[in-house]
């Protein structure tokens, strides 16, 4: 299955390494991304979330983001310091 | 927009994963010198942590592939019966359909009892940021409870026990924050930088180090903080300090601000939750935020949850937060917050 986001075609993966699951850790493998399809990119309507929280159309990828920082007690403003808040 | 953006935007915007940040409690323990939040909300009600449950099960069972969950506040663990159940029945959940669950919190540490720790780990909320202001005689003038007692014993002490402990899949971030006063006493020789280093993060990859400039956050009197006089000054502290790390023989991958000329995305908050589609703050008392910074701010009420498990929107004050997903522009992305809050 491929969808459209923006100027690229991200294509939608199920591969979720087995030993990242429930460890907390989790996958460092870039989403597959292709380029090129229809150079369209988001509207605030493909945003629009429902009460579930979900956007109206599968858009993005489905690779497990890295574990991140933690929400920002203090932060400075985004990459107002050139980097991470 | 820049190509390396695609693949976090592309994160940012699925379905198939969510982020909650659940301020299970908005009460806290410390009273922080240059702390900007009101603790105007309590902790979160029973029913209202039900609501979060009958969302999360609600989407698992539309097909979600990953949640990520970080305890924040207040002080989170100051509503410990709601972070006890909220863990253990997400996890279940989560565990039961082959979900992946990436747990986390924003913690103080003083309430981190040893049995707590160990529980939340074996629950899956497995990282944990934890702040530090620097060496007791700075720390504790400025990190104290609501009797002005200093805190820097008892994190430490928490630090420790994490370290001591035997969970491999931990995940510490300790905090570093610094301003013009305690610069020096950070990077000296046998500065406090080197004595958390070879404490905590030397040959134990489980920890990390990031630092943060105080700044004029909000509602604390921020008494006997000298703030940096510029961005420019705040940014170049922060790489002594980097250059300190980095002499020490740390990198980047316990220091992840150490990268530089990387892609971007690795630092991890090219695009902050705050910008993200499929990313929301639950407030104790039930609102929906973007920003974990703003909490006083109507622009950043973006809806409420109910006890179903359903998400109200107001879709005009949430789409402002999500500018930088449609215009692709880098600094709305990592911090949306800038030019619709605060000045750019």
């Amino acid at each position: 299955m491929s969808t459209r986001f923006a100027d690229v075609t991200l294509v939608a993966s199920n591969a979720v390494p087995p030993q990242t699951a429930n460890t907390g850790y989790a996958a460092r493998e870039a989403p597959r991304v292709s380029h090129g399809i229809d150079g369209k990119g988001l509207s605030f309507e493909d945003l629009r979330v429902d009460p579930l929280g979900k956007v109206p159309s599968e858009i993005g990828s489905a690779v497990v983001p890295a574990r991140m920082a933690g929400p920002n007690s203090g932060c400075s403003g985004g990459d107002r310091l050139n980097s991470d808040c | 927009m820049s190509p390396t953006l695609q693949p976090e935007i592309a994160r940012a915007v699925t379905n198939r994963g969510l982020k909650l940040i659940i301020n299970s409690s908005e009460q806290c323990n410390l009273r922080c010198v240059y702390c900007y939040e009101s603790f105007s909300v309590g902790h979160m009600k029973l029913e209202l942590a039900k609501g979060i449950v009958n969302l999360i099960r609600k989407r698992v069972e539309d097909g979600l592939e990953w949640l990520e969950i970080d305890f924040f506040g207040g002080e989170p663990l100051g509503a410990w019966n709601t972070v006890e159940y909220l863990s253990a029945t997400i996890h279940e959940i989560c565990q039961k359909h082959g979900v992946v669950f990436i747990g986390g919190m924003t913690t103080n540490a003083t309430l981190l009892h040893q049995d707590r720790f160990e529980w939340l780990v074996q629950n899956g909320i497995s990282g944990f940021q934890i702040t530090l202001d620097g060496p007791r005689e700075i720390h504790d003038v400025r990190r104290v409870s609501l009797h002005k007692m200093g805190s820097f014993d008892v994190i430490w002490q928490r630090l420790a026990m994490i370290k001591a402990s035997n969970f491999p899949g931990v995940d510490v971030v300790i905090r570093v924050h610094f301003d013009a006063d305690s610069l020096p006493v950070l990077i000296g020789q046998s500065g406090f930088i080197d004595t958390v280093i070879e404490t905590f993060l030397r040959h134990d990859h489980r920890f990390r180090l990031h630092f943060n400039p105080i700044e004029k956050w909000g509602a604390g009197s921020a008494e006997g903080i000298r703030y940096f006089a510029s961005r420019r000054d705040a940014l170049a502290a922060r790489e002594k300090i980097l250059a300190c790390v980095s002499r020490a023989g740390l990198g980047p991958n316990q220091v992840p601000q150490l990268q530089k000329g990387t892609e971007v995305g690795e630092s991890g908050h090219t695009v902050c939750y705050a910008a993200r589609a499929n990313a929301f703050v639950i407030r104790a008392d039930g609102g929906v935020s973007k920003c974990t910074i703003a909490f006083d701010d109507d622009r950043n009420v973006v809806g409420r949850i109910t006890s179903e498990g359903e998400l109200i929107i107001n879709h005009e004050v949430h789409t402002p937060w999500m500018r930088g997903l449609v215009s692709g522009d880098a600094s709305a992305l990592a911090c949306p917050a800038k030019g619709h809050i605060w000045p750019v």
